[in-house]
């Protein structure tokens, strides 16, 4: 049944893995927390050899240091968001599709008008609502927008699955509505929404790093990756790796999520 | 055998298909002498379609073929035959609607490879289009020609296939389950058409079925197939009469046959009698929407049907596709919509329960499906799959019992207990169907409605689960509606059979007497139309044939008797006035304005 995955996907993988150990890991390899001035190290170069691997921000923290704090902040929250995006979206489409009629149109009218609202602004009212600079607030604010998407996929793989006979038979063996849409609905969806799933995540990371880019995500002394980005593109001519740095962390970090996704999708679809 | 043995068109020596372990096709020798007819018959896995498949070049890349094939001498498995396939031989499958391209009208589907081939123009390739569709007996041409495949009904659109075959005038036609998915009446015109072209044309035929039938009505000889093998060749005739390969001999025991004396056998009354379900007035209407801004088209799907069902016993609801027999059966589950009507079940009208009261009633009345794959939850094991309606409608019940039921129900429907954890994937379409039985009768309900449930199977699976139904039967005083388009298959399990033509009963009664003595025009026709297993009779049957046409759409169904248009019988009379049903002896019903004028017309070929 397994069938290989394709190169892209295992190079994903590899890589994925590899950012999530060394975000994890990143305290006891560096003696440096993300918060420590080193003042006699003050706008510092990258050097292999010296006290800081990839240099200091403009106060002389250590970026190595505070990159790694970003990127378990973007991958707590490109997570979490989706893990969010996924249980809304997933009840919403299932149960629209499922009922079908007057419910469906409800339901998928209200995705529609949600659609329609620029999502940023949406996402920048949720977050001034909360307490400035919670991590909590900032995911709930960009799942509570990247459901859309999935109610939409959700409820067009129902409408399929909902005249498929083994539903009828599920009916006709007395079992309740909501017993029909967790045990035949949901597990029959799974594959297509894992791979999206996947194919959000780093959607979610970059709404977050587009709104700490504005100042309004991760406040200090924590950093995200759009924070770390906005800084460093402030010294970009003079230091030009305060922003090089979390930069090509960021790409790495979304193409590895976009290729895993990718691999995902087409082994969903294949199995159709 | 006198005079000189002719030169093989097809000839095919110890051909092997193989994907990587698994051998589908394990060195088979055929040839088909040209003009002649040869069928290859086996169930499904016999590698019948393979082995064809790879003559015409058309198996995936990694399929490894070894072995000897060749047309007329020239070879047919080498790098240069793609030429011989294109121009000399063609191939009709059994879906015309996946066969044809959706987006191209008919008449230029048929045009294009004249054109590419052949290098005629396109005014000339679209006459010779025209010719070739006169040839296949279509009728209305000129629009037909316009048309796209979906405004063709299945048996048009197979017409259509068998035109496009005929373009680059093969010399071998191959025909891979040419009526599989097409009504008995079409079936029977599809088969007297092929009989035809073959004679005319001096065409070769390889005719891929398995269905006896088929053989009967086409095949000069036949190659048994089974598992990849040929295990036994011979003239049509010695092989239908005396076959001497045990497959051969199961394949034709297992076939249900019309002409069988001591039918019915499966069908015995049990003693007590009560009316467990009955049904009244019953109507099912549905809105389809029609093209552009026009108001939505009613679609009458049930038209006023009443039936009754005792206890113990079988009721088979007999009709075309499209006579709103799946229709009904849901409706009086409430699975489907209802319209107006009345359902009795247990001395209780159920037709407007709603929620946790209709689930309740649910555990006396179950179903099973046509489709053994679809209508299993994939990521289900077989054993949550049958614990599914005990944990819905037996609360009461703890895991140790459920378990214990599960598997004794396994048993019942002869699934070891090996099989408890597979999902069905693992499964064949047979064993599918048993686990969709075991989960059916694990309430043990006291109705079973069998939705086409033995038609996707094989003939020797479809023996078996009938002996399984009439065991619930008689085990159980279960009362069974069998709803199934194979007349043969019903004649052998129901004691009452109800005939339905677009939405209305036509004909109803004790089985035997339905079949013995039809009264209503369509259930002869319907009868006409099953396949003899005797060569001579079923040629001589296709011959005199006469039913044309296809059923009519639902949405548009002819005044009066909705039969009249096709009714060879028909009077002008039978287009105004809507026959009511009328006695014709006890518990015998029928709904024809004459069925009094032609009952002594044309003896039934099954008396």
């Amino acid at each position: 049944m397994r069938r290989g995955m394709n190169k892209g996907t295992r190079i994903a993988l590899v890589a994925l893995g590899l950012l999530a150990m060394l975000a994890l890991l990143a305290p006891w390899i560096t003696p440096y927390s993300h918060e420590y001035i080193d003042w006699q190290h003050q706008a510092a170069p990258p050097q292999l050899e010296g006290a800081h691997w990839l240099g200091t921000d403009r106060l002389g923290r250590d970026l190595f240091a505070r990159s790694m704090q970003a990127l378990r902040v973007s991958l707590l929250i490109g997570v979490l968001a989706s893990l969010v995006s996924v249980c809304i979206g997933v009840a919403w489409g299932a149960t629209a599709g499922y009922l079908g009629g007057r419910v469906d149109a409800v339901m998928m009218r209200f995705v529609d008008i949600v659609y329609a609202l620029p999502y940023i602004f949406i996402v920048i009212i949720l977050s001034t609502l909360f307490e400035r600079g919670s991590i909590a607030a900032l995911f709930i604010a960009i799942g509570a927008v990247g459901w859309l998407t999935m109610a939409r996929i959700v409820r067009g793989q129902t409408l399929g699955l909902r005249h498929r006979e083994f539903v009828d038979a599920a009916i006709a063996s007395g079992v309740r509505t909501p017993q029909i849409l967790w045990r035949h609905i949901v597990p029959n969806v799974a594959g297509p929404v894992v791979a999206y799933a996947t194919l959000a995540i780093p959607q979610m990371i970059l709404y977050e790093s587009f709104l700490s880019f504005l100042g309004l995500g991760v406040q200090e002394p924590f950093a995200s990756l759009g924070s770390l980005i906005n800084e460093g593109a402030q010294e970009m001519e003079s230091s030009p790796w305060m922003l090089l740095v979390p930069a090509t962390l960021l790409t790495v970090l979304l193409l590895a999520f976009n290729l895993l996704g990718d691999g995902l999708r087409a082994r969903a679809e294949g199995e159709r | 055998m006198t005079g000189p043995r002719p030169q093989a068109l097809l000839s095919v020596e110890e051909l092997s298909v193989s994907y990587g372990a698994t051998e589908a096709v394990q060195s088979v020798s055929l040839e088909i002498l040209p003009g002649r007819c040869l069928g290859i018959i086996g169930e499904s896995g016999a590698g019948k379609t393979q082995a064809f498949l790879a003559m015409m070049g058309l198996l995936p890349p990694q399929a490894r073929v070894t072995g000897r094939a060749s047309l007329e001498g020239q070879d047919l498995l080498g790098a240069a035959a793609a030429t011989i396939r294109g121009r000399r031989m063609a191939m009709i499958f059994q879906d015309p609607m996946t066969s044809l391209t959706p987006h191209m009208r008919i008449g230029d589907q048929i045009a294009e490879p004249l054109v590419t081939h052949q290098g005629q123009g396109w005014s000339e390739a679209r006459r010779h289009a025209a010719a070739l569709l006169e040839q296949v007996r279509m009728n209305d041409i000129p629009r037909r020609l316009r048309q796209y495949p979906h405004e063709l009904s299945g048996g048009m659109r197979q017409r259509a296939m068998i035109a496009m075959a005929l373009a680059c005038d093969p010399k071998l036609l191959i025909a891979d389950e040419p009526t599989t998915a097409l009504d008995v009446s079409v079936q029977a015109q599809i088969l007297a058409l092929l009989r035809q072209l073959v004679a005319t044309r001096g065409m070769a035929l390889a005719v891929i079925t398995h269905d006896m039938g088929v053989i009967a009505a086409l095949a000069d000889d036949v190659a048994v197939m089974r598992e990849g093998r040929v295990v036994e060749r011979g003239p049509v005739a010695r092989i239908l009469g005396a076959p001497e390969h045990a497959y051969t001999q199961s394949l034709l025991a297992a076939t249900p046959r019309m002409e069988d004396v001591g039918a019915g056998s499966l069908a015995a009354r049990s003693g007590c009698e009560e009316t467990r379900l009955s049904v009244r007035g019953l109507r099912v209407n549905h809105s389809v929407r029609a093209s552009g801004w026009r108001k939505p088209l009613t679609l009458v799907a049930v038209d006023d049907v009443s039936l009754r069902l005792d206890t113990g016993e079988a009721l088979g609801i007999v009709g075309e596709s499209g006579c709103g027999k799946s229709t009904l059966s849901r409706a009086l589950l409430r699975l489907g919509p209802l319209t107006t009507g009345e359902v009795v079940w247990l001395g209780r009208p159920i037709e407007a329960l709603e929620g946790e009261e209709l689930r309740q009633i649910r555990a006396g009345m179950q179903i099973v499906f046509q489709d053994p794959f679809a209508s299993l939850d994939p990521t289900m094991t077989v054993e949550d799959i049958v614990a599914e309606p005990l944990r819905a409608l037996r609360p009461d019940m703890d895991a140790a019992h459920r378990a214990a039921r599960v598997a004794a129900m396994l048993r019942d429907v002869g699934l070891g207990p090996e099989y408890a954890r597979r999902r069905s994937h693992e499964l064949s379409g047979g064993q599918c169907q048993r686990v969709a039985i075991a989960r059916a009768m694990v309430l043990e309900p006291k109705l079973l409605v069998c939705d086409e449930a033995v038609s996707a199977l094989d003939v020797s699976i479809q023996a078996q689960l009938l002996e399984l139904f009439a065991t619930i039967k008689r085990d159980h005083g279960t009362s069974i509606l069998f709803v199934s388009h194979n007349l043969a298959v019903v004649r052998r399990l129901c004691e009452r059979v109800l005939v339905m033509y677009l939405g209305r009963v036509v004909e109803e009664g004790p089985t035997e007497e339905v079949f013995l003595r039809p009264r209503h025009p369509y259930t002869r026709m319907l009868l006409e139309a099953v396949p003899l297993l005797d060569p001579v009779r079923e040629r001589a049957r296709l011959e005199a044939f006469v039913v044309q046409g296809e059923t009519p759409s639902a949405v548009d169904r002819p005044p009066g008797c909705h039969f009249h248009t096709r009714c060879p019988a028909a009077q002008s009379a039978c287009a105004e006035r809507s026959p009511e049903a009328e006695p014709v002896a006890a518990s015998h019903q029928v709904a024809c304005l004459r069925w009094r004028e032609i009952a002594g017309q044309g003896a039934p070929k099954i008396s």
